[in-house]
This record gives structure tokens, C-alpha cells and sequence, in this order.
């Protein structure tokens, strides 16, 4: 038995050390059966798991470099990307598709929240009230849009009397509270490190039920 | 380190002009690849079509560029070597495509070829039975790490967290598991009458 016998273990296994690869490269020559040693013990796995390959307990590395001795080595010209940058590069693509699906889905939200009281108000009679939406309500309009019956009032001309507010202004409040809901989750989104629209959603709740507790 | 970083090592090495690298993929993965082939071209010819898929992939090796997993990879060049041989043998060609993932998840009774010999089943079964037997007389750590990797297909660091550990004793405790089942175990593969098998 070798010492190096139990890196060949742990090779098999993929739990070898990377300082061990060196250690265990040298050895390959002091352990001219390393082939037959390491088929054995896949074959006791295998038989472990009632799985019957004879061919398994075979021993194929030497037929490999017998067929590759005269073979060229391999040089890369360039140096390879280093293992660490291949699998950030695989995660970092991963990220992005997920980020991509969560702002694809945030968008849709955001959609269906701007349209449907679009929808509702195209489809109301005047007068009816409208109420308000979650996205209007969780961000503190500049200028508070009433729900009320009628045409919506606005008491911000100094005057003190009030002013009727017509669907295309309210159409464009909206919007704008909107776009500052945006900006809004965006800055949050980044400080509580959340994302997607769950995080959008809960965002939205959270200040909605913020507003239904101010007095 | 995790599997997939040890093959993308072991390539990096062997693409920069290591070739024992390629030597310790082939030990890593010889035996998965002979498992995988023996599904399409039987158990006798299997040692074979896994060579030559080892060699193929080995010439290939500047073309891999660590999009996927190196298994992945090494496993696609084993099942269309395989397939060619079986379109070389003039035998009917596979069906249906078999999906690299798929072809892992076949379990050995599903073999679509059916050249297993009586011999060799009796050979099977009797390394079977001796491996059980020689698993079930070992200390009860050894046995355990080794049931929890064969078996469970735990992590060393999964074991060592089951075992109350550290991750040295279970690979030691896993290495010296195998050393003592080798001793049943070798006798009987490295039977002269067997070795064609």
C-alpha cells in the first residue's frame, strides 16, 4: 500500500485537494496499477449498488496511453480561462437570466397594476367611485388624489376651493406615482437586497399597509 | 474541492501540455464511461468503445472549451462512439436518440444489448455476493462511510457532518474500506479465466 493510495480514493470520489493534483501526478509512475486499483473499487461500488457491469472492474488507462505515446502534447497557445472565471462566467449568466425573468415579470406587474384601473375607469360611469390601487396608494402622491364619488377634487390651488381633476390628469398622476414607485423599489431593492417580483410585490404591500396605518 | 472543479483543473492541466492529468480523468471516469457503452454495446466489448472514447477525447481536448461539464462532454463522445460501433457491426441503429442525462439514468437491467454471457452472470452474482459479505464484516465507521458514499452518494463533508468527523477520517475511513474489499474483491476479477470478461 502507497501513501499516495488514498489520494487515489479520494480522486475517484472528486475530493481531491487541488495541492494534491501535483503530488498525485508524480505518483503515476511509482503506481504503474493505479488503473486496476481505482476499477476495483468502482467495481465494489457498483456491486454495492446491485448495478452488474462486468466491464466495470477493467482497467482501460493503460490501452489509453499505449494509443496516445506518440501522440502531441496539447498547448494552448493562449492561457486558458482560469476555473474560477468559467464557472463565475456560467454563474454569472445564470444571474442574469434569472434577473431577466424577475424585471420581465416585474413588468408585467407593473403593467396589469398601471391597465386595469385604466380599464375599469373606460368601462365606470362617470361619477362612480374610483378606488385606489395598491401601486397609487404606496407611494406618497405630491398631491393627494381623493377617492370619492364624482370627478376627483383636488384642493391645491391655494385657494382653497376646489378644483375638479379630469381622467387624463388623474391618468398621468398615476403615472407619475408610478415611475416614482419605480425609482423607489429600485433604491430598495438594492439596500434590502431583494429582486424579482415577489420583492416588488412585497414592497408594494409593505407600503400599502404603511399608508392604511397613517392616521 | 467540488467534482466539476477537479475535472476543469485536470483539463486546464492536461490542455496546457500535462498529459498524466488526461491519465487521472481516464481513472475517474473510466468506470462510468464502460457502464455507459456496456448499455449499447454489451458488457464484452464495452472496455473497448470506452478506450476509444478516452482517445477521441483526448484529441478533442483543445476543442472543449468548459461550456459544459467535462462528464457531459466526455459522456456525449462515449455515446456516439458506441453507436458507431453498433452502426459498424451493421446492427439496427438505436431508435430513438439517447439524451447524455437519460443515458445515466438507465438502470443496468435496461440493457439494449443482450450479450451478457451465463459466465459472466455467474461471475456477477459471485462478486456480489462477496462484496456483501466482505462490506458487512467491516468495522462499523468504515462500513458506515462507505455505505454513506456508495450508497447515499454523499459528500466527505456531508459524511463528516452525519459522522461527527472530520473530513480527513472519513476519506481515510472510506480508503481503508475499499483496501480490505479489494482483498476479496481482486482474486476474483483478476481470475485468469475471468479476465476476458
Amino acid at each position: 500500500m502507497h501513501q499516495t493510495d488514498e489520494m487515489f480514493s479520494a480522486l475517484l470520489d472528486g475530493e481531491l485537494a487541488v495541492d494534491e493534483i501535483d503530488t498525485l501526478l508524480q505518483s503515476l509512475d511509482a503506481r504503474p496499477d493505479a488503473g486496476v486499483m481505482t476499477s476495483h473499487w468502482s467495481r465494489i461500488g457498483s456491486s454495492m449498488r446491485g448495478q452488474c457491469t462486468p466491464g466495470v472492474g477493467h482497467d482501460i488507462l493503460s490501452g489509453v496511453r499505449a494509443a496516445l505515446v506518440d501522440e502531441p502534447r496539447h498547448a494552448t497557445a493562449v492561457s486558458p480561462t482560469p476555473v474560477s472565471a468559467r464557472a463565475a462566467s456560467r454563474r454569472m449568466r445564470r444571474r442574469w437570466f434569472s434577473a431577466g425573468a424577475g424585471v420581465a415579470a416585474a413588468a408585467s406587474l407593473a403593467m396589469a397594476v398601471v391597465l386595469v384601473p385604466e380599464l375599469r375607469n373606460a368601462t365606470t360611469p362617470p361619477g362612480t367611485a374610483a378606488a385606489e390601487t395598491v401601486a397609487s396608494g404606496a407611494v406618497d402622491a405630491p398631491e393627494a388624489v381623493a377617492a370619492t364619488d364624482g370627478p376627483a377634487v383636488r384642493s391645491a390651488d391655494g385657494t382653497g376651493n376646489p378644483v375638479q381633476v379630469g381622467a387624463a390628469e388623474r391618468s398621468a398622476a398615476r403615472d407619475d406615482r408610478l415611475n416614482t414607485y419605480f425609482i423607489e423599489y429600485a433604491g430598495h431593492r438594492t439596500v434590502q437586497g431583494i429582486g424579482g417580483p415577489l420583492g416588488y410585490a412585497r414592497y408594494a404591500a409593505h407600503n400599502a399597509d404603511m399608508r392604511s396605518t397613517r392616521p | 474541492m467540488s467534482e466539476e472543479l477537479l475535472d476543469e483543473e485536470l483539463v486546464r492541466r492536461a490542455q496546457a501540455g500535462t498529459p498524466r492529468a488526461f491519465d487521472l480523468l481516464v481513472l475517474r471516469h473510466q468506470a462510468k464511461v464502460i457502464q455507459l457503452v456496456s448499455r449499447f454495446v454489451g458488457d464484452g466489448d464495452a472496455p473497448d468503445v470506452a478506450q476509444e472514447a478516452f482517445i477521441k477525447a483526448y484529441r478533442a481536448l483543445p476543442n472543449f472549451k468548459g461550456d459544459s461539464a467535462f462528464y457531459t462532454w466526455l459522456y456525449r463522445i462515449a455515446i456516439n462512439t458506441a453507436k458507431n460501433q453498433l452502426v459498424s457491426r451493421k446492427r439496427r441503429p438505436l431508435a430513438q436518440d439517447i439524451d447524455v442525462q437519460d443515458a445515466e439514468l438507465y438502470g443496468h437491467t435496461e440493457q439494449m444489448s443482450d450479450n451478457t454471457t451465463p459466465e459472466a452472470e455467474l461471475l456477477t452474482a459471485e462478486i456480489q455476493t462477496a462484496v456483501s459479505e466482505a462490506i458487512a464484516n467491516l468495522p462499523p465507521d468504515l462500513r458506515q462511510a462507505i455505505t454513506l458514499r456508495e450508497l447515499e452518494g454523499l459528500s466527505y463533508e456531508e459524511i463528516a457532518e452525519a459522522m461527527d468527523c472530520p473530513i480527513g477520517t472519513v476519506r481515510s475511513r472510506i480508503f481503508r474500506a475499499r483496501a480490505v474489499v479489494d482483498e476479496v474483491l481482486a482474486p476474483l476479477i483478476d481470475r485468469p479465466s475471468q479476465r476476458s470478461l
